[in-house]
């Protein structure tokens, strides 16, 4: 109605003169393409809506069948299990491609059933009092919710299947580390995740992109939301002293730590091999201009991915210093994606730059003051580094968007 | 492909597996030996999903010194085999090996926690018994502390040294109708 209305208003401009029909017809485009715009930011709440409805949803029925499941017959459970999972993507399909017609509401149902697949290994497990020492459960929740991401191209369960997977991963990892043994249990978690999130950041990264410029495309973006946090977290981990301090004072010999840093390295190693394959794949492509991908985004990830064998190298050869290079490491990485947001634009980089560079100044001024003050000191001191921290940044990033509005005019 | 045969195709692979872990676990419980078990509850332990209540088995914590043949090289995260061998009232292990024996009952385990002193703890993946939300938990008394009954966990056992528990008897009789009698109107 109110685009009626404009149109009848823009007629009645051109027609007493004010309008020239070459500025009506401008004016008419730039409305169209901004109420557009806002069109697809209502679509995108909807469909932000209707993923946690279905979130909801999947625990209101889990709960339900709970309540009732101890009095049920084992031939009524299965059957419950597997036909409540047909049942959700059958209506997932049908909504979103035959008859299909709404989308948003398909995805939603496909979404809760495969966050139902996992309350149906949960349930079988019950029903036949099934145990693992490893979460082979949330692994295969993942691995096997992924042709489902692959034929529904929804970014909203590829985000469900992402959360499983690093899930899982950590979970395995933890359970692979505790195996180890004891001797280095506190540092060997450390070494372990501190070295498995990089390493799972560069995977992650090269499968970017790998979906650049393909029908997975609209993969690209979730995937590389997640990794600078968690190519961040591994050197964070890693740059406290304290846990190091032993090897200061009583030194470390390669024959009394070979056998347990070995496994340590394990999972990250399972992570950076295939990450750094098909980075090196997806680099050779761009260069020999092969490449659909528009993104050529590779620097990124290599850079990524020199930190975490840098840090893998520095844990193996000289354990003593680690924390030294992952300070270094956080520093230039809140120096260097400052300088890449304000190059590109991309206020969301120079925000996440900042966070780093405040994360590890605060992670810092704890470890080293804390034994040395007085806790309320500490607290006082803090308190005011933090609030002249934060005036400081807030000033400087005005300074910084006024920059990157002027640069985009 | 057609749009439909894509989404078919892509939901085999998650109900092939359950489909494939239920398969399983009833030909294990219609084919396999009943094997009984002792129930040793040593470790407290929280319900992470669903209640389902701890029987760490005896068989669980091995001396390897003991039951493995000299030479055994078994670390943490190896497959080991326990050959077990019947018993009033319980079975019993007899021996542990890296390698599958080629006959009598075994279990297939994973060596978790190893050690060349003491007792061993191997993982056979039957230390969970699932009970009603409202059920009673037979290993422990009301106050909470370890209650003195007799557990014994009746697993079916495969040729393959696959298992799966299928009752809990507390004091020879089986969990249902103790729990029963505990709610029974007295």
């Amino acid at each position: 109605m109110a685009r009626r209305r404009i149109a009848e208003v823009l007629a009645d401009l051109e027609r007493d003169g004010t309008l020239a029909p070459e500025q009506r017809r401008v004016v008419e485009e730039r409305l169209e393409a901004a109420l557009d715009a806002r069109a697809g930011a209502s679509s995108r709440f909807i469909a932000i809506l209707m993923t946690l409805g279905s979130v909801l949803v999947a625990a209101g029925i889990l709960y339900l069948l709970a309540y009732h499941w101890t009095d049920l017959a084992k031939g009524t459970k299965l059957a419950i299990v597997f036909g409540t999972l047909a049942a959700l993507h059958g209506a997932g399909f049908a909504l979103a491609v035959k008859p299909g017609g709404r989308a948003n509401l398909g995805i939603a149902f496909t979404l809760m059933g495969v966050l139902a697949f996992g309350a149906a290994i949960g349930l079988v497990a019950q029903i036949y009092n099934l145990h693992a020492h490893y979460p082979w459960a949330v692994c295969a929740w993942w691995l096997l919710s992924v042709p489902i991401l692959l034929v529904t191209r929804s970014r909203a369960v590829l985000v469900t299947v992402l959360a499983l997977f690093l899930l899982w991963a950590g979970w395995h990892a933890g359970v692979w580390i505790e195996g180890l043994g004891s001797h280095m249990y506190e540092r060997g978690l450390l070494a372990g995740f501190g070295l498995l999130a990089p390493g799972i950041a560069v995977f992650l990264a090269a499968l970017a992109q790998a979906c650049a410029g393909t029908r997975l495309a609209s993969f690209s973006g979730p995937l590389r939301g997640a990794v600078r946090p968690l190519a961040v977290l591994g050197p964070f981990l890693l740059a406290f002293r304290e846990p190091w301090k032993t090897y200061e004072q009583h030194g470390f010999s390669w024959e009394s730590r070979t056998d347990i840093a070995a496994g340590h390295f394990l999972p990250f190693a399972l992570a950076i091999v295939p990450g750094l394959l098909l980075l090196g794949w997806e680099t050779l492509r761009d260069r020999s201009g092969r490449s659909s991908s528009s993104d050529r985004g590779v620097v990124e990830p290599w850079i990524v991915a020199g930190g975490a064998l840098f840090l893998a190298a520095s844990l193996w050869v000289e354990p003593r210093s680690l924390f030294v290079g992952a300070n270094a490491l956080l520093l230039a990485a809140g120096i260097g994606w400052s300088w890449l947001g304000v190059r590109t634009g991309s206020a969301a980089t120079v925000y996440f730059a900042v966070f780093v560079f405040v994360a590890t100044v605060v992670a810092r001024y704890f470890e080293y003051l804390w034994d040395k003050l007085e806790g309320a000191f500490a607290f006082l001191s803090v308190g005011a580094l933090l609030v002249a921290a934060g005036f400081l940044l807030d000033n400087r990033r005005r300074a910084l968007k006024a920059r990157l509005a002027q640069g985009r005019a | 492909m057609k749009i439909a045969i894509q989404y078919l195709l892509a939901l085999v692979p998650p109900f092939a597996a359950l489909g494939w872990i239920v398969a399983r676990e009833e030909w294990t419980r219609s084919h396999g030996v009943e094997v009984r078990l002792e129930v040793r509850a040593y470790d407290p332990m929280d319900a992470l999903s669903g209640r389902y209540m701890a029987v760490p088995l005896a068989i669980s914590r091995l001396s390897l010194s003991e039951l493995a043949p000299p030479g055994t090289d078994i670390r943490n995260g190896d497959d080991v085999f326990v050959a077990l061998r019947p018993g009033d009232p319980f079975w019993t292990a007899v021996s542990v090996s890296k390698v599958e024996p080629g006959e009598g009952v075994f279990l297939r385990g994973l060596a978790t926690w190893v050690q060349s002193v003491g007792a061993s703890t191997i993982d056979f993946g039957l230390d969970r018994f699932y009970i009603p939300d409202q059920g009673g938990d037979p290993s422990r008394r009301d106050d909470g502390f370890l209650a003195d009954r007799r557990l014994t966990a009746v697993v079916r056992v495969t040729d393959t040294g696959r298992a799966s528990i299928v009752d809990v008897l507390v004091d020879g009789e089986p969990y249902a109708s103790w729990n029963a009698k505990r709610h029974a109107p007295r």
